[in-house]
């Protein structure tokens, strides 16, 4: 613990307050039921270590513990560490590779693609409550069949519906069948999704789609939880979590802090992982940890801290052993250069720099009439912007150099993505921005140093954000890059959900967007800019093109191959000579931590578990605080 | 007499019956204010606030979803329906569940409030007792040097922001010196008190110090100018007592007026001292509802400041009576 030599007089003075009054609000246990005593001493044998703790921050906080009721990355940190989806993506494998989780082995697939048999391990238990009676309970096949029917659930508007419906066999009418009941009937059969014994499940598709595998490592899709506890709780489920998971949860005061211990009843599982022989720093936690037993930390505790200065001197402090993501503001005085600093250094600090699968692009309108459509002089004028932007800039002086420019519209770490693969779709070229421009008609006519439409008419570009410091950052750069080749940018600032509605209905112009990948693959992003999902599908572009929409469906069809690759890079330079999205970048998350935290890597999924693969050294702890 | 707040004239000679029925009067009174503040609410978050199913979908979604969750949250409903349900959610006390977490809004209120009071109470017992105290030493020594050179610090203590505070003693005391941890609060009652708790009141009583001594200052001066102390003094009563005794007890009523101004604000804490030391109370929680658009906590939190802003006043109002006795009823 760090040095703490508070003012006691100060806190004679505070206990002003009256216990009693005050007491029952301070603090809200929650124990996830009451454990049968013989379950908990069988557990307790393997648990680890409680003097292990872990401590670190996230920066927004949790909205709930009912997996699929969240749809945000921190509630999905904390429930992959309390529940289980079938599958997962190995710790140490980059790029990521799919593994069972719960699974004996990964799925078997038919020959037609359409049908998925998922086989589970036996003697994996949920955590204790009071609704299984005293007895230890099971997860069984049919825990998932539940899981993933209450993604239908209208009462629960499940984030991820999108993810299954339409693609399960039967979806469709189960969903509208739902909606109109406004309720589900759990028992009612889903054609594409049934259990085939008490281990075995089984889901049909309604057309081949290799992808769809990843949505069963999702926790918000596919982590197991049990009916009886849903229906114990009923709306307060989300409060109460029970799952199969390494940790459950001991404490929580919502929006602030939670505690977790590990779940007596976690199954057997030892360390183990497959990095890349190229990969030295994944080598070095194999060697170390292989073979551990799991989980190996006794306590985690999590607090949110929204604001950026606490987050990072509660972490220079001691106070915790992780940061999770480097606040950007921070990273010119934390890591210059993308250097550990030189006082951070000597104190032995360790610091991870990875790419994180997310995109921040720029969509224009295809529909729109000044910036949209497919004739040469609309491409020529969303190149020119393209061109004229200075993405290095925003690197550089907004995000502090915690990017990379972006040169496919998807990043580094997915499959599908080729280093080699280039192209100019992130070249700041105001010469030839100019000459675009000047070669379709685009000239200053009334010279008042704007150029109009080849026609004579106005050229204002409406550049749309929302009310926030790095947009207004954004902004400023957006309209200097662009008045330097003579165009107008005239920038509309709007609240999140008026932009999103006005977006879905097709009516803004351009707007800057960041997306993270829910799945390692660059399927995520391609899909975006896929004819069909114009609108509310998330290709808000509007962008419709043949030879791009028959590529993607190829591609849909096929598992990771270079076939497939060379389709996605098909698809990548079509987006830039048509030019619907000008990209910009990949954030880096720079993670920090003490010499004694041991075995610490992101996860190239955000929402994946980590937890139960790292480890303090208690020896090296005691070192490091005594200055040895 | 009236009180300085001039809403007050109870019956002289029906002192007990005045009073209830002063009271009744200003309770009646309350409803009509209190619908004022629900037609205000409910006009700004249906017709400014946005559609809040837009909030909840997320970035890829289906007009359909869309549409299931307005049905979820009721916001299909016509308007006066919605206005309907939401008067029976105040005459219940049950705002229902927070659209973002779920979680029962009562629940969210109760279990915040601890630690805001935790914060806030202190901090107002804090800075009245020892602005008052100050306060009457200052006024003592009006026109003096010291008297110029305190209200000069307390101008310029005035004039910083009290985002830079917090931001310097976080650094300075707590990381820098390391006699606070920089943030935290944790399960224990005893350890938020003795360890967690004692650098935010500090700071935000030493903030909080400087406007109220030169407020109270100006209130001591107000008495100590009036014919009733040079009376006293001319009696050849000692300073001490003119002082404590007649200028405190006079000076009072102001003071009481700033301190109901004050009161419900230790309801809803300090949202950036909350945020910035990780306190779980409820100006933070407000602050996280407005940035996720949960408008059932927002609901809830602006009607019940109303309400206890409201029945503060009253409060305050009556206790002119039990302070000052030449408060006439009539």
């Amino acid at each position: 613990m760090p040095r703490f030599r508070f003012v006691s007089s100060l806190s004679i003075v505070a206990g002003l307050a009256l216990p009693l009054l005050l007491g029952p609000g301070v603090s809200v246990p929650a124990l996830a039921g009451t454990p049968a005593d013989s379950v908990v001493a069988s557990g307790k044998a393997n648990a680890p270590d409680p003097a292990k703790v872990l401590r670190y921050a996230f920066e927004v906080a949790e909205t709930s513990f009912d997996p699929q009721r969240i749809s945000d990355v921190y509630s999905g940190i904390v429930n992959n560490a309390m529940f289980d989806a079938p599958l997962r993506y190995d710790y140490l494998a980059r790029p990521a590779k799919l593994i069972p989780n719960t699974l004996a082995a990964l799925p078997t697939v038919s020959p037609d693609g359409l049908t998925y048999t998922f086989h589970l391990r036996q003697g994996i238990f949920f955590d204790n409550h009071e609704v299984f009676g005293g007895k230890k309970r099971e997860l069984v096949a049919e825990d998932y069949v539940y899981t993933i029917k209450r993604l239908f659930d209208p009462k629960l508007s499940a984030p991820l519906l999108a993810e299954v419906e339409g693609y399960l066999l039967g979806s469709d009418e189960y969903a509208t069948m739902a909606r109109k009941a406004n309720k589900l009937d759990y028992d009612a059969p889903l054609a594409g999704l049934h259990s085939l014994d008490r281990y075995t499940f089984q889901i049909r598709l309604t057309k081949p789609m290799p992808n769809f595998i990843y949505n069963f490592a999702d926790c918000r899709v596919a982590c197991a939880v049990a009916r009886e506890v849903v229906e114990h709780y009923k709306e307060d489920f989300g409060a109460h979590p029970v799952g199969t998971g390494a940790y459950r949860l001991a404490f929580w005061k919502r929006s602030s802090k939670m505690v977790f211990e590990p779940n007596p009843n976690y199954r057997e599982e030892y360390f183990q992982g497959e990095p890349a022989a190229d990969d030295p720093d994944g080598q070095a936690i194999l060697k170390r940890l292989q073979g551990r037993r799991l989980p190996m930390v006794g306590r985690f505790e999590v607090d949110v801290i929204e604001e950026l200065q606490p987050r990072w001197l509660a972490f220079l402090n001691q106070e915790h052993e992780l940061l999770w993501r480097l606040p950007e503001e921070y990273a010119t005085q934390a890591v210059p250069n993308n250097q550990l600093a030189p006082n951070l250094k000597k104190r032995d600090l360790r610091m991870e720099q990875v790419p994180a699968l997310d995109l921040t692009f720029m969509y224009f309108n295809i529909e729109d009439p000044i910036v949209g459509g497919y004739t040469p002089d609309k491409i020529a004028l969303r190149r020119a912007v393209s061109l004229g932007y200075k993405t290095l800039d925003e690197i550089r002086i907004i995000r502090k150099n915690q990017a990379i420019p972006a040169h496919a519209p998807y990043p580094p770490g997915v499959a599908g993505y080729d280093p080699n693969f280039r192209t100019s779709a992130n070249e700041y070229s105001p010469a030839k921005a100019k000459a675009l421009l000047d070669m379709y008609g685009y000239l200053d006519r009334d010279g008042d140093g704007y150029r109009e439409m080849p026609d004579g008419s106005p050229l204002v570009l409406k550049f749309n954000s929302t009310p926030n410091a790095r947009d207004k950052q954004i902004d400023e750069l957006f309209t200097r890059s662009m008045n330097e080749i003579g165009l107008k940018l005239a920038v509309r600032k709007a609240k999140w959900p008026d932009l999103l509605k006005e977006s879905n209905a097709g009516k803004l112009m351009m707007w800057q967007l960041g997306s993270s990948a829910a799945s390692p693959d660059a399927n995520d992003w391609l899909t975006s800019l896929y004819g069909p999902n114009a609108g509310f599908k998330g290709n808000r572009a509007r962008f419709k093109l043949e030879a791009y929409d028959r590529a993607y469906e190829k591609a849909q069809r096929l598992p990771d191959s270079p076939e497939r690759t060379a389709l996605y890079q098909e698809m990548a330079k079509l987006m830039v000579a048509y030019a619907p999205w000008k990209i910009n970048t990949h954030r880096i998350h720079t993670d920090m931590w003490y010499p004694y935290v041991i075995g610490f890597r992101r996860p190239l999924v955000q929402t994946q578990s980590w937890w139960r693969f790292v480890d303090i050294d208690l020896q090296a702890r005691r070192d490091y605080l005594a200055g040895k | 007499m009236t009180s300085r707040r001039g809403a007050i004239t109870w019956p002289e000679n029906k002192k007990g019956n005045g009073v209830i029925a002063y009271i009744f009067r200003r309770l009646w009174q309350m409803i009509p204010t209190l619908a004022g503040v629900v037609l205000l609410i409910f006009f700004l978050f249906n017709w400014v606030g946005g559609d809040p199913a837009l909030v909840l979908a997320g970035k890829i979604t289906n007009p359909e979803q869309i549409a299931n969750i307005r049905r979820q949250l009721g916001v299909d409903e016509p308007y006066w329906y919605q206005l309907w349900v939401f008067v029976k959610q105040i005459v219940t006390f049950d705002f229902g569940r927070s659209w973002a977490t779920n979680e029962e809004v009562s629940h969210i209120f109760l279990t915040r409030l601890g630690p805001t009071l935790t914060i806030m109470l202190p901090v107002l017992v804090l800075e009245t007792v020892i602005g008052v105290v100050l306060a009457i030493g200052v006024a003592y020594v009006n026109g003096t040097v010291t008297d110029r050179m305190i209200m000069m610090i307390c101008t310029v203590a005035m004039s910083i922001s009290f985002l830079v505070y917090i931001i310097v003693a976080q650094y300075l005391f707590g990381f820098r010196l390391g006699w606070f941890p920089v943030q935290g609060w944790s399960e224990s009652y005893w350890r938020n008190v003795t360890t967690f708790a004692p650098l935010p009141i500090m700071l935000a009583v030493f903030v909080g110090l400087a406007p109220v001594l030169r407020l109270y200052r100006s209130f001591f001066l107000d008495e100590i100018n009036h014919d009733y102390v040079r009376t006293a003094r001319s009696k050849g009563l000692a300073e001490k007592i003119v002082m404590l005794k007649h200028v405190l007890r006079n000076a009072l009523i102001p003071i009481l007026t700033n301190i109901g101004i004050a009161l419900p604000g230790i309801f809803i804490g300090s949202f950036l001292m909350e945020t910035f030391f990780s306190i779980p109370g409820i100006g933070r929680e407000i602050l996280v509802a407005v940035n996720r658009s949960d408008f059932p906590v927002i609901k809830a939190a602006t009607v019940y400041l109303a309400m206890i802003t409201m029945f503060i006043n009253l409060l305050v109002d009556v206790m002119y009576k039990v302070v000052d006795p030449r408060v006439t009823l009539k």
